[in-house]
């Protein structure tokens, strides 16, 4: 055999080594070429807060006081990787269960639903976010808290909103799904039309953060055994 | 009908490879959905790439692309979509390379996702089938890169 091909026979069993071994230095590189993180504006700060303390005080008025205190801890992880082809929307975190984190405990980015944890292994968690196109779930929207379901996907919208309420540009969404943190914002109205077979309104997101930016979340757990935040 | 051994060949590769993957982190983040441009790469240096210079360029690709703790059917399929192209490419197209470069490609990224992906295409089918369009022209673009600069050394394979 060749020098050549001795020397790529050897870097292909180097790479089948990393592959299998060492995936996290392909995970940092991913990391590396998805370019920096983008520092937060005042602007952004300001309009991250107004979204979060918008959706609490629309909750704040309807239905918290009804609601026991949940008694839950949160769990800070490191987005280890993305799923890097199309279709799902899915991040590889580096908390798992030995950090107490479950199948279907929420994930939030700064105050804001990102998704929930499906598969957790011993030191990561894989999270479904709510730009999967297989994500569903409840939410409210607006001060009155109309009903109505988030569904995911590259542009995430609300649907099967009541025909006859209001719901404006600007409404707060926030979640309403069992096992998440009642009233979690996920987003403001951008703009509402009705639904194909005219029966429902619907309505596009407005996200007040960037996919690209999230490069820490927390998972929120009920597990006892998780340190506490 | 030799394929192409030369070292150049193969670091050419390696730059489309870098540049295409270097797009779809950058620009696959910020935008969400990006044509499946790695794969379409991949399926074009099956067709010109000898058989252990193929599996160094799928393998380096894989250790990117690699985003799971365990191997997952995308890890698998990234190998046997080329390989499989690698050995039918003699057999399969009896029609001029390009030709053949852009069914390759479109049918290597459709087979990706029916395989992979098949109930959530029926979410976006419009979204699968502009990924196809834009991998395959992208597949040219390379297939045209190889063609221009190594088509003395590589014979058209049909």
């Amino acid at each position: 055999m060749e020098k050549e091909s001795w020397s790529l026979a050897g870097l292909i069993v180097f790479l089948v080594f990393l592959i299998v071994w060492q995936p996290r230095i392909g995970w940092s590189v991913q990391e590396l070429l998805s370019g920096p993180r983008r520092a937060d504006s005042e602007l952004d700060t300001l309009k991250k807060e107004n979204a979060r303390l918008k959706s609490e005080a629309e909750l704040l008025e309807s239905v918290r006081a009804q609601l026991p205190e949940e008694k839950a801890v949160r769990v800070p992880a490191l987005v280890y990787s993305r799923y890097p082809y199309n279709f799902r929307n899915e991040l590889l975190v580096n908390a798992g269960a030995a950090e107490g984190i479950s199948p279907e405990d929420a994930v939030l980015f700064g105050e804001f639903l990102l998704g929930a944890a499906k598969e957790v292994f011993e030191d990561s968690s894989v999270v479904r976010t709510v730009f999967d196109y297989r994500w569903q779930s409840a939410v409210r929207v607006g001060a009155q808290g109309f009903d109505a379901l988030l569904v995911g996907g590259n542009q995430p919208r609300i649907t099967l909103i009541d025909r006859q309420v209001k719901v404006k540009a600007g409404d707060s969404i926030v979640s309403a799904s069992p096992g998440f943190p009642v009233g979690t914002p996920v987003g403001e109205v951008r703009a509402v039309t009705l639904s194909a077979d005219q029966l429902f309104q619907e309505a596009t997101i407005t996200f007040p953060y960037d996919m690209r930016d999230v490069r820490a979340v927390s998972v929120r757990t009920k597990n006892a055994a998780a340190p506490q935040q | 009908m030799p394929p192409l051994h030369s070292n150049k060949g193969l670091i050419s590769a390696v730059l489309i490879l870098a540049a295409t993957l270097y797009l779809r982190f950058y620009a696959g983040v910020a935008f969400g959905f990006l044509p499946d441009f790695v794969l379409a790469a991949l399926i074009t240096f099956s067709l010109f790439l000898g058989f252990f210079e193929l599996v160094f360029i799928v393998s380096l690709a894989a250790f990117f692309l690699h985003w799971h703790p365990l191997p997952g059917i995308e890890l698998y399929l990234l190998f046997i979509i080329p390989f499989t192209l690698f050995f039918m490419r003699k057999i399969i197209f009896a029609v001029r390379g390009w030709l053949a470069n852009i069914v390759s490609v479109m049918i290597g990224i459709a087979a990706f996702y029916a395989v992979s992906s098949f109930q959530l295409v029926s979410y976006a089918p419009y979204a699968l089938l502009e990924d196809i369009v834009l991998a395959g022209i992208y597949g040219l673009f390379v297939y045209g890169y190889f063609k221009y600069f190594y088509g003395r050394e590589v014979q058209e394979l049909v």
